[in-house]
């Protein structure tokens, strides 16, 4: 009796066990194969990098030959960055006349816009970042964590596919779509969804360890256990932005550790509390308050903005798609008035565009999406648009 | 089983091959990113041979403790006017001319932080010299004709027993050092022909936390690693016009 109980046990929990693993195994096979993880997120992550860039070029354009130009000399081959290819040194060459500087800088800033637009990204992005490659390594005095984290996140994107959604290779694939006749790739489509969610599994890793790594340091430091780090950090020359801003801030012991505290645990617990709603709205809140904070009083906006913008892949699609349900008429309307202007002789009093476009804080479209909505939209629209309709999902 | 049947071979395979790439990518960063331990000892030969140079990566951010003293780079010349009279100028802070150029920007300049960073650069390399050849580069090395300057220097270096490979690693940031305090002193003294130039960099702490409140509280003292006279760094006319265009503007 006791000894059939014992087999029967075992038998139970290896069946158990083989149950959960194939289980396990069978989603883990459909989250990577079914459909594009993020799609709305990575395209916001394009954009961002695509404005990231051009805004600071164009922002640095005054001081380009000091910084990356034949100005640089007094850095050049003094520093050793790196061991990158030396055939990337042919680009922005600071012995070359000024005009060849400035047209490979107009074209990284070109580049960058058809990277916003999502022009071709699939051949966009690898060019550049080589040219953006090219360029920060002229100068090694010039530099910060933001540079490298959007170098290896441009990287991770060659494999992404962060032009299905908000893009025009996206209308490109539609009219393709709808003019009939089948992709040439639509029996591998399923490859580049493997590949997509791949891509953007190491873009949500690299950004966690860039979040865990610097707080498993700061937990080691006595100004950050004491609260007083972000004091001192307020004080040097480096970072006095807004000097008169940061001496009122500084005063406040509290004020300072609080600061200090939530830097670091909000950091450490970031990749956690991204695990529930409730949570991940707070993270994202909080980190995205402590980037702005750090970008506007600290001078490292550009810093600030590439982690923003990767933080941008946790949104969920049903938050963009919700945004979007409220925002596309809107734009549409403002757009068509746009486009009617020159056409239309008589002009038009001027819309009341703005009030209309109110953006939501994070989440809150989630909040807003009811079963109202999707029931409106008829015949059971479903919530989720398919993917289909970018690229046909293979087998 | 429902699910077996909808997947092909080739998918499987590939799936497996793009987990098993993405967990090793995924362990490499963590343990070039994290701080040493025992797991990254073992692995990192291979680890590291994947990470570097594209993966990169150095999240010590304001950490463990964030830097607490200023650190700058000064320059001062010797000049003539054009009626020949010599004179010395006062020391110029490098650092303050970039910094001012972002006070109040939500934008700012790149080149802000460039001090700064050369300060670590050559602190770092100046710190690797022993006593007596600090001493060589902390007195002066300039001619009359205000180009073998450099050749006294290594000659000086070279006698205090240093290897050329040694001395070739220190004068990599010290020429880079003088190149940038010529360029700069050209735009700070414009209507004056130079004869040598001397930098010094300078580190200075805050007040502690607890005395922040203190009335009259004052900045501990500055401290000084001045460097002797250099005859002027040779510079190109290209990047003369490259560095006065931008900086020219912001001291004139």
């Amino acid at each position: 009796m006791s000894e059939d109980t014992g087999t029967l046990g075992v038998r139970e929990l290896v069946a158990g066990a083989t149950g959960w693993v194939r289980s396990t195994w069978a989603a883990g096979e459909s989250w990577m194969l079914d459909s594009r993880k993020a799609s709305y997120g990575v395209a916001v992550l394009r954009i961002g990098f695509g404005l990231i860039i051009a805004v600071q070029l164009v922002a640095n354009w005054g001081d380009r030959s000091l910084a990356w130009g034949a100005g640089r000399s007094f850095a050049q081959g003094r520093v050793e960055v790196d061991e990158f290819p030396s055939w990337l040194d042919v680009l922005f060459d600071g012995s070359a006349p000024p005009w060849t500087f400035d047209l490979q800088y107009v074209a990284l800033i070109v580049l960058s816009v058809l990277l916003v637009l999502g022009w071709r990204s699939r051949i966009v992005i690898p060019v550049l970042f080589v040219l953006y490659l090219a360029l920060f390594r002229t100068n090694a005095y010039i530099g910060d964590g933001g540079i490298q984290l959007l170098r290896m996140v441009l990287l991770y994107m060659l494999f992404v596919d962060t032009s299905g959604r908000w893009s025009l290779d996206a209308r490109r694939r539609r009219a393709a779509a709808a003019a009939g006749g089948p992709s040439r790739f639509a029996s591998w489509a399923w490859l580049a969804t493997l590949l997509h969610n791949g891509g953007v599994v190491l873009i949500a890793f690299q950004i966690f360890v860039v979040y865990v790594a610097s707080a498993m340091y700061k937990i080691q430091g006595g100004m950050w256990q004491h609260g007083t780090a972000i004091y001192y950090v307020f004080q040097l020359d480096e970072f006095s932005t807004w000097p008169a801003v940061t001496e009122v801030m500084g005063r406040s012991g509290v004020l300072i550790a609080i600061l200090s505290y939530s830097a670091v645990f909000v950091q450490l617990f970031f990749p956690f509390l991204l695990l529930r709603r409730s949570t991940r709205i707070l993270a994202l809140v909080a980190i995205t308050g402590m980037h702005l904070g750090i970008g506007v009083l600290m001078g490292l906006m550009y810093f600030s903005m590439t982690m923003i913008a990767i933080d941008a892949i946790f949104i969920r699609d049903v938050t963009y798609q919700a945004a979007e349900r409220r925002l596309a008429p809107v734009l549409r309307r403002g757009w068509d008035r746009v486009r009617r202007r020159p056409r239309a002789a008589p002009p038009e009093p001027v819309a009341p565009v703005g009030p209309d476009t109110d953006l939501q804080p994070v989440g809150a479209a989630a909040g807003h999406r009811t079963e109202g909505t999707a029931g409106s939209g008829g015949a059971g629209a479903p919530e989720r648009p398919t993917p289909e309709t970018t690229m046909p999902a293979g087998s | 089983m429902s699910s077996a049947g909808s997947r092909t071979v080739a998918q499987r395979v590939a799936l497996v091959v793009v987990a098993a790439l993405v967990a090793f990518h995924m362990f490499s960063t963590f343990l070039w990113a994290a701080p040493t331990s025992a797991i990254n000892d073992k692995a990192s030969p291979v680890t590291s041979r994947h990470m570097y140079p594209l993966f990169a990566q150095n999240w010590q951010i304001f950490a463990p403790d964030p830097q607490s003293v200023d650190l700058r780079v000064w320059v001062r010349a010797t000049t003539t006017d054009e009626a020949g009279v010599e004179s010395v100028s006062e020391w110029a802070n490098l650092g303050d001319v970039f910094n001012e150029q972002v006070r109040h920007q939500i934008l700012p300049t790149r080149t802000w932080r460039i001090p700064v960073s050369m300060n670590r650069f050559f602190t770092t390399s100046y710190s690797s010299l022993e006593g007596q050849q600090q001493a060589v580069v902390h007195s002066d090395h300039v001619s009359a004709d205000g180009q073998s300057g450099r050749q006294d220097l290594t000659r000086a270096l070279l006698g205090t027993g240093m290897s050329v490979s040694t001395m070739d690693a220190y004068l990599l940031s010290e020429d880079s050092l003088y190149e940038f305090g010529t360029l700069a002193a050209m735009d700070l003294w414009p209507d004056q022909d130079l004869v040598a130039i001397q930098m010094s960099t300078s580190t200075q702490g805050v007040v502690p936390f607890e005395q922040r409140l203190t009335p009259g509280i004052q900045r501990p003292e500055e401290q000084f690693t001045r460097l002797g006279w250099r005859d002027p760094s040779p510079v190109t006319s290209q990047a003369r016009a490259g560095f006065s265009s931008v900086f020219g503007g912001w001291v004139s």
